[in-house]
């Protein structure tokens, strides 16, 4: 693999591993210990990964991550923490590396990132900088790189997404969209066509009741208002603590078991519709 | 592994049965899904560690089989050789079934099913009345097998129809079968299956696309149920189709991703299969190569069709196209596609092994064989069932299901899944063949009957049904994306009281034209419940519309309860479960319902156990509505 990784720090264990590890794999890397010196070495060459211990290191690391962001979009900027740094989501970083760390670790993370700066064209990797979902942009690249290529593939990229995010939000339809070389129209229009994948954040539980005629002959309906009941839901199909989110579904395909509930992967058939509230004590 | 040969399938069949002969005893635990909720799996692991304890485990098999059918009275340990089973199986219970049955060969009485009129055990589950009636052909390995293991198929004759076709006939040998067992597709529409696969076979693929040809598992509720009894068959029936077709790829389309179990299941049953070199290259070691993926859907009924299901594969909208061309001359990626219903793959092996004669000694001359159906409602048995072609919906209801529950009395049964249509009592006597129900202007479909008692409201279940048709419609074509809304706001005007006699004959011409001009099957059935409807439960929608009365208590604003003082007996029950506390009266002295804070939920109706409570017209509370309101008073 080619590539250009800077590294900003001034701890030797990090630079000495990063050239320990990235070196043999191909990998072009250069340290310096001091902000400053690190954006006058980017007036002369571009990097395609960096990596910033942007709260220690000389000459303001904050300044930096924001110039690199600003200035050279194409850069994916991977922060390297401590164990008991708190997780701020921060704009322009797209990884995070925490120390200590193994050296596969910093290889995974570092052709994450890699294939994060090369994947992705500038537009877009500024609205996903700043998005929520931000730690795992990594992964999704992965999948979208496995079925490079392959529009047919999209149902299985668009599940794995979904698994991976919880929800498919515009962004990550953009990015898959590259990936596939599939126009983001058509992607949007299949994600709006079936009722699996969201474009809203799930609960972390999400219940499907079904409301099938077979569901509905053995009391869904009684099971449903039992269910918004106990979750205090009103208007709204998620609690607020977003623990479950609920839909209502048609014929989930288990009739000889009405009627029928299903929480993430499971399914409960022949629910008792009274005890709605013992079957969500499980899932917390 | 190098490829498997007849003589080796039929070593591990010899082992597999070996295995089990040599044993004591064979326990078998029922995994389906609704045993397993109810701790089945953690029997088995008690099981195991109380045969450890008294140092016979190694004497002993212990496994698992899928749904037994038995849900009601899970979980259900069974013991071969005698294949005696015991219910609703308790950890305290495996000490003694296991000391007095295993060990000392008593059976342990108390522990098993009762027949709910003799009361006596039963203690073979085939014995069991509801499952005497049955047939077993399709599902001839439910209770038997491990569905996780392929050996278990292999030891019951499993993949030895599809080593006779592959081997023995020629590709037109096993169409003229199919065709002289005159199978037909059970995936609703009934289509030929032989015929079908004969266009297939002679369809040429398009050359400019680097061409092949595809056979599609099209995998809804019934698949589903049978894949977790018996993958093998499913998987054995596709291979027998690619192989008559002439095609190397296979399909499973699971609608649903979210059954992980059933798609770790298929996932484990696809690879045992292949790494006995039943799929792949050149099985058998003939020039025959065969593969099979899981397609995984992302829901949607529509899905089901499918001409959109191939879309779906295509990793596109699951939108259907107009027929022709089918499928089967232009399906996946424009090339011949067979895409067939589990449940007609899973009948293919048989008929194959034991011929298309043997075949059609079950059912009738237009519908051979057999056929599962789900049965649900208020009865004594719910679940799936599997009868011959022919058997009438009353021996259905009252026998095979073991008759309405107490208390219920039949009003209607909805044959055919969402989509079909509401038949009355009088249809009772209907032959279930696929031309008996098509007279009846109903469907097969996903072949679900639903049971429905005096508690509903046909006119609300219409509207159910149209609430599905509304929100599954796909879109694509007018009359069925603006008809189901139309006929939705119709339908409830009608159980809110606000509709006139004009909006019938609306409603129908609706229906009749969303018929007509739908492009699939979905909005040609979708109206099926509605017309079905009207046709034969007329005066129901007439109440609603002219009297303002719903006669069952569901519509909310077209019904009135109340208490009959003659029949109340004071027990104060309904006065206790009220939820809003509307209900008051004195111990043994007859009550009365506060009709300004009744909110008709039902409640009391349903807990009464002396019928005094009455569902008057919304005039009985509602004077305004007076006026409207004619001689008709008669009580339910
Ligand atoms: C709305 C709709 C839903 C359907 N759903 C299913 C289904 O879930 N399973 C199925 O096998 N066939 C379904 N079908 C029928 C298929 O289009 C097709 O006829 C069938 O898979 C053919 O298989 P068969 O010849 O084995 O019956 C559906 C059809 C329509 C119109
Ligand atoms: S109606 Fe609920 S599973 Fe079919």
């Amino acid at each position: 693999m080619e590539g250009k990784v800077l590294v900003v720090d001034d701890d030797s264990y990090v630079i000495e591993s990063c050239g320990k590890v990235l070196v043999p794999e191909g990998f072009l890397v250069r340290a310096v210990t001091d902000g400053h010196e690190a954006m006058e070495i980017f007036f002369c060459d571009t990097y395609d990964v960096v990596f910033i211990n942007y709260e220690k290191i000389h000459n303001d690391g904050s300044n930096l991550v924001r110039w690199l962001h600003r200035k050279y979009p194409d850069t994916c900027v991977v922060a390297v923490v401590d164990t008991n740094h708190e997780f701020v989501k921060t704009e322009g970083i797209l990884d995070y590396l925490t120390k200590p760390f193994s050296l596969e670790i910093l290889l995974q993370t570092t052709k994450r990132a890699f294939y994060l700066s090369k994947q992705f064209a500038p537009s877009i990797k500024k609205e996903i900088k700043t998005a929520q979902y931000v730690d795992k942009l990594g992964e999704l690249a992965i999948i979208v790189n496995k079925y490079k290529g392959k529009p047919a593939m999209l149902l299985e990229v668009l599940r794995q997404a979904q698994a991976l995010i919880g929800y498919l939000p515009e962004e990550v339809q953009k990015i898959i969209s590259k990936g596939l070389k599939i126009p983001v129209s058509e992607i949007h229009s299949v994600v709006s066509f079936y009722p699996s994948f969201t474009m809203k954040p799930r609960g972390r539980h999400h219940i499907k009741v079904c409301m099938g005629p077979a569901c509905i002959a053995k009391k869904a309906e009684t099971l449903l208002k039992n269910l918004t009941a106990g979750l205090n839901l009103q208007d709204s199909d998620i609690t607020e603590d977003m623990r479950f989110s609920y839909e209502k579904v048609f014929c989930v395909g288990a009739c000889s078991d009405a009627p029928v509930m299903e929480i993430d992967d499971d399914s409960h058939t022949r629910v008792e519709v009274d005890k709605v509230d013992e079957i969500l004590k499980a899932y917390n | 592994m190098s490829k498997i040969t007849i003589d080796e399938l039929m070593k591990i069949k010899e082992q597999a049965l070996k295995l089990k002969a040599e044993k004591k005893a064979v326990l078998m635990l029922c995994a389906g899904s609704s045993c397993s909720k109810r701790d089945g799996l953690k029997i088995k692991a008690i099981v195991e560690e109380e045969l450890k304890a008294r140092g016979i485990l190694d004497t002993v098999l212990v496994g698992i089989n899928g749904c037994s059918g038995l849900c009601e009275h899970g979980p259900i340990l069974q013991i071969y050789p005698e294949g005696y089973f015991y219910e609703k199986v308790k950890p305290d219970y495996i000490p003694e079934i296991i000391e007095e049955h295993v060990i000392k060969g008593n059976i342990v009485e108390k522990y098993m099913y009762n027949d709910p009129t003799t009361k006596k055990p039963i203690p073979k589950i085939e014995d069991i009345p509801t499952y005497k009636l049955q047939s077993k052909r399709v599902l001839q390995n439910r209770t038997k097998i491990d569905p996780t293991s392929i050996d278990d198929y292999i030891a019951q004759d499993g993949y030895r129809g599809a080593i006779e076709a592959i081997t023995n006939k020629s590709p037109m040998d096993v169409i003229g079968i199919i065709k002289d067992a005159a199978l037909r597709g059970r995936g609703g529409s009934g289509f030929p299956t032989g015929t079908k696969w004969e266009i297939a076979a002679y369809s040429v693929p398009p050359a400019n696309l680097n061409g092949s040809k595809y056979v599609i598992c099209n995998a809804g509720a019934i698949s589903r149920a049978i894949m977790e009894i018996d993958p093998h068959s499913i998987i054995e029936g596709m291979i027998i189709a690619g192989y008559a077709i002439g095609a190397h790829t296979g399909y499973i389309y699971i609608r649903e991703p979210e059954h992980k179990s059933l798609i770790q299941l298929m996932e484990k049953a696809l690879k045992g299969a292949t790494k006995y070199g039943l799929l792949g290259k050149n099985i058998l070691n003939t020039t025959f190569s065969f593969n099979i993926e899981l397609f995984i859907g992302a829901g949607t009924f529509i899905c089901g069709e499918e001409t959109a299901l191939i879309a779906s594969i295509e990793g596109k909208r699951g939108y259907p196209t107009p027929k022709p061309p089918y499928p089967a001359t232009r399906g996946l990626w424009n090339c011949p596609t067979v895409v067939d219903n589990g449940e007609t793959f899973a009948n293919v092996p048989q008929i194959i092994l034991k011929g298309a004669q043997w075949f059609k000694t079950l059912g009738t001359d237009d519908s051979s064989g057999t056929k599962l159906f789900t049965l649900t409602g208020p009865l004594q048995f719910n679940g799936l069932v599997e009868v011959p072609f022919g058997v009438s919906l009353k021996s259905m209801v009252y026998d095979i299901s073991g008759g309405l529950r107490k208390g219920s009395k039949l009003k209607a049964v909805q044959i055919g899944g969402p989509t079909g249509a509401f038949l009355p009592p009088s249809s009772i006597e209907m032959p279930l063949t696929y031309g008996d129900i098509k007279q009846h202007e109903s469907i097969v479909g996903s072949s679900g009957i639903i049971v429905l008692d005096q508690n509903t409201c046909i006119v609300n279940a219409v509207r159910l049904a149209m609430t599905f048709g509304v929100a599954e419609s796909c879109g694509k074509c007018v009359p069925c994306r603006i008809g189901t809304t139309l006929m939705l706001g119709k339908l409830t005007d009608i159980t809110e009281g606000k509709a006139t006699e004009n909006d019938m004959q609306i409603l129908e011409d609706i229906a009749i034209e969303v018929k007509r001009t739908s492009l699939c099957g979905f909005g040609r059935t979708i109206v099926l419940p509605l017309l079905s409807a009207m046709k034969h439960f007329k005066e129901e929608f007439y109440a609603h519309i002219h009297d303002k009365w719903c006669k069952a208590g569901v519509c909310k604003t077209l019904s009135t309860f109340t208490i009959d003082g003659q029949s109340c007996k004071g027990c104060t029950s309904c006065a206790r479960k009220c939820p809003v506390s509307a209900i008051s009266g004195e111990r043994k002295k007859p009550h009365s319902i506060n009709q300004s804070l009744c909110i008709r939920c039902r409640t009391c109706y349903e807990t009464c156990t002396f019928n005094a409570i009455k569902i008057g017209h919304a005039a009985w509370y509602d004077p305004s509505l007076a006026s409207a309101q004619t001689s008709k008073e008669e009580n339910q």
